[in-house]
């Protein structure tokens, strides 16, 4: 996997919370350890929508950004500011090559709070990152704000990503 | 984004429809036509192939109020028969304890995972509430959570209302006496993100259902 191709930008027109749901649930069939990071609301929510659906959340490992500018991998989930970290664990820090896909829910609301190129330069360290280690990133989108973030990967339908 | 509403000439006054996601509130008088309003918005989601989630409280039984509203051309039963639109009563949870019902209603929507999502009428909740803002703010917190727009109706006294401060749309259902008769009117007075009218406009309802029309005042 190169970077070119690494990151995708999952639209629909549904509500963002079902937009992930839909994404995890088919990762998690592909058998796959997702890292999703929350940038909005706590992860205990999403943890919820799952464990209603009878969804497994072992190999989910959550990240909640809240006021956090940054993530760096690998994260160490003992003092670490901001960061929350839940879910699945394999050792004390989250380290890349133990995950097939990353999932950011949403990069829209940080278009709201953070200047565009501050998004992009986010992004970019995760794809570079994600890379390095053959992890596919997954951000679900609604709309096309964002033009600049959006064109630093390919934006698919949620339907295609179902197939 | 923007969630069209379904009621002809509102969309043009708020900038192509409701901010998606969003909470908004409509109120008015009783026969003001919130069911209506509401009603109508899911079944326009609905035909556009969007679930629609539709919670009454303590009001008239919804399949009461069926026979009366299936007389609209935009009433569709195949909606509720394909579960393009679901229907919940909660009115005989109210007396549990307030994060009891809230539980339920997130239950309800994390199986239904409405686009669209409707709480006809919010205020009668109040006198049965231990702490109705604390409850308004979870409900809040729950639907901003989930990401849907989200319709909360309300009869309004004068005066602001707890309801009032929660919403990110304000929509106003106005029944006005001009001389013998009562005309119909709608403001919109808050719509956040949006450049909207402030202005009384006239409406209607008829078998078509409701509808703004042209002229404001």
């Amino acid at each position: 996997m190169t970077e070119a191709n690494v990151l995708k930008f999952v639209k629909s027109n549904k509500p963002m919370a079902e937009i992930s749901f839909l994404l995890i649930k088919r990762l998690v069939m592909r058998d796959g350890s997702i890292i999703f990071i929350s940038v909005e609301k706590p992860h205990r929510y999403m943890s919820y929508i799952l464990a209603m659906h009878r969804v497994p959340q072992r190999k989910i490992t959550y990240v909640d950004l809240g006021g956090a500018l940054t993530v760096k991998f690998p994260i160490t989930f003992l003092n670490h500011g901001n960061v929350r970290i839940g879910g699945f664990l394999k050792r004390d820090v989250i380290v890349l090559k133990d995950y097939s896909f990353i999932i950011i829910d949403n990069v829209e609301h940080l278009c709201h709070i953070w200047r565009e190129e501050t998004v992009s330069e986010w992004i970019k360290d995760i794809k570079e990152a994600a890379a390095k280690y053959n992890v596919l990133v997954f951000a679900p989108v609604r709309s096309d704000k964002c033009k600049n973030v959006l064109s630093l990967g390919e934006i698919v339908s949620i339907e295609e990503v179902m197939k | 984004m923007r969630l069209k509403s379904g009621i002809s000439g509102l969309d043009e006054l708020i900038e192509g429809g409701f901010p998606d996601p969003s909470i908004v509130l409509i109120y008015g008088p009783p026969g003001a036509g919130k069911s209506i309003f509401s009603l109508q918005f899911l079944m326009f989601g609905a035909k556009e192939g969007e679930h629609g989630l539709y919670i009454t409280t303590l009001s008239e039984k919804f399949n009461w109020m069926l026979p009366f509203m299936s007389k609209f051309r935009f009433f569709e039963r195949e909606h509720f028969e394909n579960g393009m639109i679901t229907y919940m009563d909660v009115g005989s949870e109210v007396k549990d304890e307030d994060a009891e019902l809230l539980s339920k209603m997130k239950e309800m929507i994390v199986k239904v995972m409405p686009s669209r999502i409707v709480i006809d009428p919010i205020n009668p909740l109040k006198a049965y509430m231990s702490n109705y803002r604390e409850f308004l703010f979870d409900l809040v917190d729950m639907l901003k959570n989930w990401g849907g727009t989200a319709i909360i109706t309300s009869e309004i006294g004068n005066g602001y209302e707890d309801e009032m401060y929660m919403a990110d749309g304000i929509v106003e259902l106005i029944m006005k006496h001009e001389g013998d008769v009562i005309r119909r009117y709608v403001r919109v007075l808050k719509m956040r993100g949006t450049n909207h009218s402030l202005s009384l406009h006239p409406l209607s309802i008829d078998e078509r259902g409701m509808a703004v029309l042209k002229a404001n005042y």
